[in-house]
Order: C-alpha cells, then sequence, then structure tokens
C-alpha cells in the first residue's frame, strides 16, 4: 500500500512539474514583449498607410492581426497541458490519501473489541509500542497506583541492578 | 439529555478522535496547496479558482471516503459523513490562496 501511494505521489508529482514547465514555457513564447512590439509597431505603421510598399503593411497588418489574436487567446492553454495538470493533481490525490494514516474507530467498543482481536497477533508481530502502548484499553485501570505490586517491582529492579547489561550505571 | 445519555451507553474514545481529525486535517493542507499549484498552472482567476478548490476538496472527500473510511464515515467521525466533507475545508483555504497566487505569478508573469 505504501509503495503504491508512494509511487503514484511520484509519478503525479513528475506530471505535474513536467505541466507547470509547458505552461511556463508556453506563456513565455506568447506573451514575449518582442512579438507585442511588433504588433503594436505594425499596427502604427498600418494606421499611418505608407504610400511605398502597400503590399507590406497590408502584409504586416495580417501579421499583427494574427499576433493580437494569438495573445488574446495565449490565456487559455492547450488542451493537452491542461489535461496532464488535471491528471496530475488526481494522481497525486490518489497517493496522498492511500497513503495516509489508518483511521480508528471511535466507538469505544468497536475500537477495544478491534484491539482485543488484533492483541495476539500485534504482540507477535512485534508491532511498534506505540501502536501497543495506545491499544490497551483498560490502561488507566492497570497502571492505578494502589494496584501496583511494590514487591514484585522492586525484585524486577534488583535483579536488573544485579545481572542488567553493564553499561548501565546505577548510583 | 439525550446526547449525554447517549454518550454514556456508547463511549468514544477521545484519542481516536484526535487521530481521525488530524489526519484529515493533514490530509486537506497538503492537496489544498496542491490545489492551488494546479489552479496557478491553469492560470485561474478570482471565481473560478474558488470553484476550483471546492470541487478539489469534494474530490478529497470522496476519496476519503472510499479509501480510508471504507463507507462508513460514522465509523471514524463523530458528525459522519458531513464531517468528513466540511472539516477543515476552510484552512486549507489560506495555503490554497498562497500557492495559487506564487504559481499563477511564476507561470503567466
Amino acid at each position: 500500500m505504501t509503495i503504491l501511494s508512494k509511487s503514484l505521489t511520484l509519478v503525479g508529482s513528475i506530471l505535474l512539474f513536467h505541466a507547470c514547465y509547458s505552461a511556463h514555457e508556453h506563456t513565455a513564447l506568447y506573451h514575449t514583449p518582442s512579438s507585442s512590439a511588433l504588433s503594436g509597431a505594425s499596427r502604427f505603421t498600418s494606421s499611418f498607410r505608407l504610400p511605398l510598399g502597400s503590399q507590406s503593411s497590408s502584409s504586416s497588418q495580417s501579421a499583427a492581426a494574427s499576433t493580437s489574436t494569438s495573445s488574446s487567446s495565449s490565456t487559455d492553454l492547450p488542451l493537452d497541458i491542461i489535461l496532464e495538470t488535471l491528471l496530475s493533481v488526481l494522481v497525486i490525490c490518489l497517493g496522498l490519501v492511500l497513503g495516509a494514516n489508518e483511521l480508528r474507530p471511535i466507538a469505544w467498543r468497536v475500537w477495544a473489541g478491534q484491539l482485543e482481536r488484533t492483541k495476539g497477533a500485534s504482540a507477535a508481530s512485534g508491532a511498534d509500542k506505540s501502536e501497543i502502548a495506545a491499544g490497551n484499553p483498560f490502561r488507566a485501570l492497570e497502571e492505578r497506583v494502589g494496584f501496583w505490586d511494590v514487591r514484585a517491582q522492586r525484585k524486577d529492579f534488583a535483579n536488573w541492578v544485579r545481572g542488567g547489561d553493564p553499561d548501565v550505571k546505577v548510583d | 439529555m439525550i446526547d449525554e445519555k447517549d454518550l454514556a451507553i456508547h463511549p468514544l474514545v477521545p484519542e481516536s478522535i484526535q487521530h481521525n481529525n488530524l489526519t484529515l486535517s493533514q490530509l486537506r493542507n497538503l492537496s489544498a496547496s496542491l490545489f492551488g499549484v494546479a489552479a496557478g498552472i491553469l492560470g485561474l482567476e478570482s471565481y473560478p479558482g474558488f470553484i476550483f478548490y471546492l470541487v478539489g476538496t469534494l474530490l478529497v472527500s470522496a476519496l476519503v471516503y472510499l479509501f480510508p473510511a471504507k463507507r462508513e464515515p460514522k465509523r471514524y467521525f463523530q458528525g459522519g459523513l458531513w464531517e468528513l466533507i466540511e472539516k477543515d475545508v476552510l484552512n486549507g483555504l489560506m495555503s490554497f490562496v498562497l500557492t495559487w497566487t506564487l504559481f499563477f505569478g511564476l507561470v503567466s508573469a
């Protein structure tokens, strides 16, 4: 599950990065200052209608028209970049949701029942300690001070001091 | 009070509630930034951007409903399905706007 979610997130991130770069390049291509200056200049010349080379002015007029239409429509990206962005978002969302922590049931009876059923399994498989510690519904009862077996604990401590590992120093 | 009686008969686990809320809010924050990136790339402005965010959060809610909650939202959230849908939506909006403006500026400026 985690490998699946991680790989999904990775693939989605690559797609998103690519879409972002493509969009940036696309806007950089169609919003270059030179093209806008060119279109402005050609509009200028076409408004003046120079007698010399009326052919060229008409051609520049058509070019200006084409650049102006492209600059007005350049705010909307090509369809493939849009689709890539949406797909990458979908894939990353799926990866995130699949990789999220597992939810725990909030009703006490459901939770405790689940724990009791999985208690032996988790102890045998050596699940991480926080899970086990959080997993005892009667911990508050078992840790009541009045119910401590002090003698047993003292005995355990003495054993640990005598035969414990040499790294631990007891003052 | 019916609610108190109900709570006494069917007690809840506060740690589990906290854990579930934390999980959901983490998902919401991460996905909100992600939607901001997407909205910035798409160059959305004003209302379409916010509508995009709402649609995205609905999508995440649907995914949470399907996968971690296993189609039983009442089992994991006190308020049931509605809590799953509306929880932390406004918290994510802030990070959404942050990444939205950032990527809008990066891409189209």
